[in-house]
Order: structure tokens, then C-alpha cells, then sequence
């Protein structure tokens, strides 16, 4: 009798262990989704902090001032559309001949 | 032989015993497991308001869109910023242990006998120890970052005892941040360092007048934030959770977490660099012509989209100003009264070719034939000429060099002579020139994408008051009707893209949102004006306009092709009438003659008349020195050969100057 007893009781006990450990578990896993969230957040307002940093060392006047040093030399680029065919052969200078 | 009765009895005993400690041990089970059960599944008010205790929520914060401009370059952002605060019931209880030496803290002063017997000794004893700890977080603070250890104390000993959340600064910046986190090192003080956003704007002054201001509550308060505010609004999430005492977190319960979303991303039309360009062009004019204020607006003709938008005011000493101030720009940029939208001028010749391309469609100079001499020159140009019911008579104004009938009603244009404009009119009915007007789009609102009903109309007379001799005459060289520097270029647009108009717009329709694409209808919007020869007529003459015209001398370019309209108006007197002596000289171009890329308007208001006052001088070298930089900054090839255009023999071919 106190050997079934025993048996029962250490059955609980098992029982009740196997419960703790699941659960201890479902907390771990809950808690690592949680920070990975906070570490997914902390990288988008990261992101947000960098979009900033480009936006402030953008200075367009500057830029262009740099390029337009010598403006009275400077032309601009004139785009030539010209129709490129496979007949075009006699000219070498076609790309994709 | 019959058994021991004695030892069946103990057997009985021992099993009747087994069976009820089991039976014992069964119930107490039963009752954990029901108790358990009930924990679980319906706890009592009490232990569910602890659990609610043990909840946190944490928000999310989310960003509220950015605005671009028309080549991606930032400007208006949120930028990441950090709070901090302080749990001043923790500190007083046990955050203070952490950074105060006791040995010196407790130090106790020499206590008032009064105050001892009135509040008892350790009343005042307590009293003393808070005023103690909360100047010494002031201190220790003060030492890390920019803050006031006397403002911090302040805060500290006025908030009341069941405040669990202080506010200490606002905006940390980044190196404030790291110095407060090292000095914190780990420390459980009460301090905390909580996110926040705040908005950054970038670019010049007359730009925060488009962009406008998010207001301290997070919506837009002015400008495209106002305008787009609802979708570039930003929704915070909030994550709630349930932890143990110690802030482990257990559980997420189900629906407790809001993602929340950040707000739409905007592009305007606005080019940061040309807004810029036209910002130090237009300011650097105004200066040398003493003038008290300025508006120019650049727009591409061929879709619409508006580069740049500018508007100065500029105050003299002594002077008696005409135009009306706004002192709210003078405090905050964004807030600034942006005359381009709200405030209409008197345009002058400028709006002479409105009317004449309006006439010439109606037939005049051909089915409808203007007066000639015997030699069929047009006669024009030979003094005033009195109107019949119309007060004063219609003159050429300054020294005209052109004196003398003429070959085509081109020269009309050409030469900027009111007296053909008023034989351009005089075959049309009221309602017809009228018509002219409505149809270039002039009493109507641009709605642009800014300023909503507070942009203004404009204003033409109404076909009841019309009458030939004072408002058909007065409109054909541009008096009696008001207008704005957007409708200006928008119906300019007409002879750049042969007879159509663009819808104007702000907001670059291309970048979609989750309900489709904003504006839709805004691309391609185009409005006839007039039929496409007659625009290209039109065009012709206004390219002689700067090639031998009023714009040959000051707005010539050098590179580029370009065809345009000086004028020069009288300046309203804020209570009525007119001002004999000061103007609005303005002046509207288009470039590249073949293919406009570019429009610039520009007007300048009440320049001094001792340094120049007319269109082409004043306004002239704005728009050509714009037109050049832009167009070289778009890559757009010059065609024109500087050697040949700037030859002095065609530069004087433009003789003197008239007065529009």
C-alpha cells in the first residue's frame, strides 16, 4: 500500500517537475522574443538616427560650389541619342556591335 | 485452532488507516489541484488586480514620415532623441543610497529650536535629508550634462509624493545620453533615459515657409506638415506584457501588442538647391536695389512642379512701408505669411501677352483688323490717346525710341505699347476679353497642394461692373486686375507647352501610400488655354522681346534662349490709390527657347526709384542669372554660342529702354 502510495506521489512529482521545467522554458522563450523585439526596435530607430546623419552632412550648396569651381569651363553633358544596330559594324566605337 | 483475535484487529486498523490517510492525501490533492484550477481560471478580484500590478507596457515609438525634395534630399525628419526622468519616490526611499556617501549626507545641521517644537525634530530632520538628496542629484547631473542643478533640486522638492514620473530634460543630446548611461553605470537610482522624437527641418528660411511646423503635440501645424499631416502622422505601438517581481518577462498576453506604423515618406517638386539659389539671388537684389521685399518663383512648364518658391520681406529704417510686414516670420519661419500664395500684385506689361494671344485668337489684326494708316502700318505709338469715358488718356510710357506706326501687331508686344493694346481690345466685346483672362486660368485658385482657401484668387471685375473703357483698356496692359506669382506661371506655362496649362503641384505624385497614390490626378493635368499656333505665335514674339526688347539689355542670357515679359506697375497705397513714384516691377521668363525646361517669375516690391525701377532692370538679371544657373545645374546644354549672342552690336540692338 505505501509502496503504491510512493508510486503515486513520485508519479505527481514527475509530473509536477516536467510542468515546472515546460514552463520554465515557455518563460525563456517568451523573455528571448521580447528582447529580440526590443533588439529588432533599437535597430529601426538606429536606422532613423543614421537617415538623420545623412540628412545633416548633405549641404547641396557645398557640393555644387565644389563641382562648379571652374563653372566657366564646365559644359554640360550633351546626350546624343543615336539609334545602335547590328549593322553598325563599320564603326568601332558602337558598344554592343 | 482459531486465530489470534488480537492480530486481526491491528491488520484491520493498520488497513483501515492506510485507506484513510490515501483517502486524506487524495482530498488535499483535490483541493490543490482545484485551487490551482480556480487561480487559473477565475482568481479573485484581489489577485488579479496584483497580477495587473506586475504588467508593464512598454510603447513603441514610431517615426513620422520624412519629406524629401525633389531629388531625395532630406527636409523634414524626425530625429531620435532621448527623456530623461526621474522616479522621485524611488530616489527618496532608496535611489539616493546609491550616489550619496551617508557618511556625509547625514551630517545633520544645527536645527531650528523654533521649527523643532513647531514640527517636531524629526520632521524637520526628514525635510532636511530630502533638500539634501535632491540637491545632490542636482549636482551630480550637473556635472554629466547641460542641466540645472537648482531647477533639478526645484522639481524634485515641489513634486507632490505620489509622482512616480519627473521630467528632468527634455532633449539629451547624443553625448549626453553616454555620459548619463556611464555615470548610471548599472545603478538602480530611479533615473531613466525614455525615447522621444523631435523634428529636424533643413534647408533656408523661405523653405521652412513651405515645409512648415509640427506643433509639440505631434501634429503638423503649418505648411506640408499641416497639409499631409494625416498621412504622414505616425501611430506608437505599445507592447504589454507580464513580468515576475524581479522584471523577467513571463508572458505577452494575446492582442496585448499594437505594431503601430510610421508615418508616409512625402517628396515635394521643390529642389533644395534652387530654392537656395533663388533665396540668395533674389535676397542679394533687394539689397542693391534698396527694395522692401521680393517673391520669385521658379516652376518646371512642361509638368508643373514647382522648384522653388521664395519670398522675402525686407525692412528699412525710415522708410515708410507699403507693404504689409508679417512679423510672425521674424519669430518662426515656418509660420511666415507666404506671399506667393496669399498676397496678389498688379502685374502690368507682364500681362500684356495674355491678352494679346487672347485677341489675336478672337481675330484681331486679321478677320478683325486693327486701324492702319495708307501704307497699312498699324497706327499706334503716336501719343496719347483719350478713351471715351475713361478718365485719363493712354500713353507709351518712358522714352520710346520706337515712335511711329508699325508693321505687325508683334511689335505691339514687342515694344510693351499700351496704346496697341488698346487697339488689341477695342474690336472685342466686354465678356470676350473677359473671357481672355478666365481662360488663363487668372480669379481662380492654382491649388497648388499649400495654402488651401487661404490661397488667393486673384481678382478680375466681374462681367457687370466690365466696361471697355475702364477695365478692358486698364487689363490689356495689366491694371484693374490682381494676381498672384502661381497663376502668373501657370498660365505662362500656356506658351511653353503650345497652348496647354500644367495643374501646379507641390507634392510629387509618384511615391505611393497604403490607400494608392496621393494625387493622383495631379500628373499630366493639363488645361488648354489657348490653340497651339497661337501660343507658338506668341512665344516668337516674346523671344524678340529679350532679343531686342525691354529684356535685351538686363536679362539676356548669355547661354540660353529665352522668351519673357518685363513689367512695371504703380504701387498700391495700403489705404487706396496709387503711388506717383513707387512700383512692383516683375518679370516672367521661359528657357530654353525650343524646349522650356524652366520658368522663373520675379517681382520685386517698391525698389528705390533713385537706383532703377523698371521690370527688365530690377527683376531682369534675377531671372536671367536663375535661368543660367539652373539650367546648368539641370545639365541642360546651352544653345546659344557665347560669342555670337554676346556681341555688343546685338546687345545695343535692344536701344533704349521703355518703360515696361
Amino acid at each position: 500500500m505505501f509502496a503504491k502510495l510512493l508510486t503515486m506521489l513520485l508519479a505527481l512529482g514527475l509530473m509536477a517537475g516536467l510542468l515546472l521545467v515546460n514552463r520554465q522554458r515557455m518563460y525563456e522563450t517568451v523573455g528571448e522574443r521580447v528582447r529580440l523585439h526590443d533588439e529588432v526596435e533599437r535597430l529601426k530607430r538606429r536606422m532613423q538616427e543614421l537617415k538623420v546623419r545623412v540628412a545633416e552632412a548633405t549641404e547641396p550648396a557645398e557640393i555644387n560650389d565644389m563641382i562648379s569651381e571652374n563653372k566657366d569651363d564646365w559644359k554640360a553633358i550633351q546626350v546624343i541619342h543615336r539609334p545602335v544596330t547590328m549593322a553598325d559594324t563599320w564603326n568601332k566605337d558602337v558598344i554592343g556591335r | 485452532m482459531t486465530p489470534d483475535p488480537a492480530p486481526r484487529l491491528s491488520t484491520r486498523r493498520i488497513k483501515w488507516l492506510s485507506r484513510l490517510t490515501m483517502a486524506a492525501i487524495l482530498m488535499v490533492l483535490i483541493v490543490v489541484l482545484g485551487r490551482v484550477a480556480q487561480l487559473k481560471i477565475a482568481p479573485s478580484d484581489q489577485l488579479d488586480g496584483t497580477q495587473g500590478a506586475r504588467s508593464a507596457s512598454s510603447p513603441q515609438p514610431r517615426f513620422r514620415g520624412t519629406v524629401y525634395d525633389r531629388k531625395g534630399r532630406t527636409l523634414s525628419i524626425d530625429k531620435p532623441a532621448w527623456l530623461l526622468a526621474v522616479d522621485p519616490d524611488f530616489y527618496f526611499k532608496h535611489g539616493h543610497r546609491r550616489i550619496i556617501d551617508q557618511n556625509t549626507a547625514l551630517q545633520t545641521p544645527g536645527l531650528d529650536d523654533a521649527l523643532c517644537r513647531f514640527v517636531g525634530p524629526m520632521a524637520l530632520m526628514r525635510q532636511h535629508l530630502k533638500l539634501e538628496r535632491a540637491a545632490h542629484l542636482g549636482r551630480e547631473l550637473s556635472e554629466q550634462i547641460e542641466i540645472d542643478p537648482d531647477g533639478v533640486e526645484k522639481a524634485l522638492i515641489e513634486s507632490p509624493g505620489s509622482k512616480r514620473y519627473l521630467v528632468l530634460k527634455k532633449l539629451l543630446e547624443d553625448w549626453e545620453v553616454d555620459r548619463v548611461r556611464n555615470w548610471i553605470d548599472g545603478r538602480n537610482l530611479g533615473l531613466r533615459l525614455d525615447r522621444r522624437t523631435t523634428r529636424r527641418n533643413y534647408g533656408p528660411d523661405s523653405l521652412k515657409m513651405i515645409v512648415g511646423k509640427v506643433r509639440n503635440n505631434g501634429r503638423g501645424g503649418s505648411g506640408i506638415e499641416q497639409l499631409l499631416d494625416e498621412n504622414l502622422m505616425a501611430k506608437n505601438g505599445m507592447l504589454l506584457s507580464r513580468r515576475t517581481a524581479g522584471g523577467t518577462v513571463i508572458s505577452v498576453p494575446r492582442g496585448s501588442y499594437e505594431e503601430g506604423n510610421h508615418g508616409d515618406d512625402f517628396q515635394l517638386t521643390i529642389d533644395l538647391h534652387i530654392q537656395e539659389l533663388a533665396e540668395e539671388r533674389l535676397g542679394r537684389q533687394l539689397e542693391e536695389f534698396n527694395a522692401g521685399g521680393g517673391r520669385c518663383l521658379v516652376i518646371d512648364p512642361r509638368n508643373g512642379d514647382i522648384l522653388a518658391m521664395v519670398d522675402l520681406l525686407r525692412r528699412r529704417p525710415d522708410w515708410d512701408e507699403a507693404i504689409l510686414d508679417d512679423p510672425m516670420r521674424r519669430i518662426e519661419p515656418s509660420l511666415g505669411r507666404n506671399r506667393n500664395l496669399v498676397d496678389a500684385f498688379e502685374p502690368g506689361s507682364t500681362f500684356k501677352p495674355f491678352v494679346w494671344s487672347g485677341a489675336v485668337q478672337a481675330g484681331v489684326g486679321s478677320t478683325r483688323p486693327v486701324p492702319t494708316d495708307a501704307r497699312g502700318r498699324i497706327k499706334v505709338n503716336l501719343g496719347p490717346i483719350p478713351i471715351s469715358g475713361r478718365r485719363n488718356t493712354v500713353k507709351d510710357a518712358g522714352i520710346n525710341p520706337y515712335h511711329g506706326p508699325l508693321e505687325d501687331i508683334e511689335t505691339i508686344l514687342i515694344r510693351s505699347l499700351n496704346t496697341g493694346m488698346v487697339e488689341m481690345v477695342r474690336p472685342l466685346s466686354e465678356n470676350e476679353t473677359r473671357d481672355i483672362l478666365v481662360r488663363f486660368g487668372f480669379g481662380s485658385r492654382t491649388n497648388c497642394g499649400l495654402g488651401g482657401s487661404a490661397e488667393h484668387a486673384g481678382q478680375i471685375t466681374s462681367l457687370k461692373k466690365w466696361t471697355f473703357a475702364n477695365t478692358s483698356v486698364s487689363v490689356s496692359f495689366g491694371h484693374e486686375v490682381s494676381v498672384t506669382t502661381l497663376q502668373m506661371s501657370r498660365a505662362f506655362s500656356a506658351f511653353c507647352n503650345r497652348g496647354l496649362m500644367p495643374q501646379l503641384r507641390l507634392v510629387k505624385p509618384t511615391l505611393k501610400t497604403k490607400d494608392g497614390p496621393l494625387l493622383d490626378s495631379a500628373p499630366l493635368l493639363m488645361k488648354r488655354a489657348i490653340p497651339g499656333d497661337i501660343a507658338d505665335r506668341t512665344k516668337k514674339a516674346l523671344g524678340k522681346v529679350v532679343t531686342e526688347g525691354t529684356l535685351s539689355r538686363h536679362a539676356k542670357s548669355m547661354h540660353y534662349t529665352m522668351f519673357g515679359k518685363s513689367g512695371t506697375a504703380d504701387l498700391p497705397k495700403p489705404g487706396g490709390g496709387y503711388f506717383k513714384d513707387r512700383h512692383t516691377s516683375n518679370v516672367i521668363a521661359a528657357a530654353p527657347f525650343e524646349d522650356p525646361r524652366v520658368l522663373v517669375i520675379c517681382v520685386i516690391d517698391d525698389p528705390d526709384k533713385s537706383i532703377g525701377h523698371y521690370g527688365g532692370t530690377v527683376a531682369g538679371p534675377v531671372v536671367k542669372d536663375l535661368v543660367d544657373m539652373i539650367l546648368k545645374y539641370e545639365g541642360v546644354v546651352p544653345d546659344l554660342k557665347s560669342e555670337t549672342s554676346s556681341g555688343p552690336a546685338k546687345l545695343a540692338a535692344g536701344g533704349g529702354e521703355a518703360r515696361n
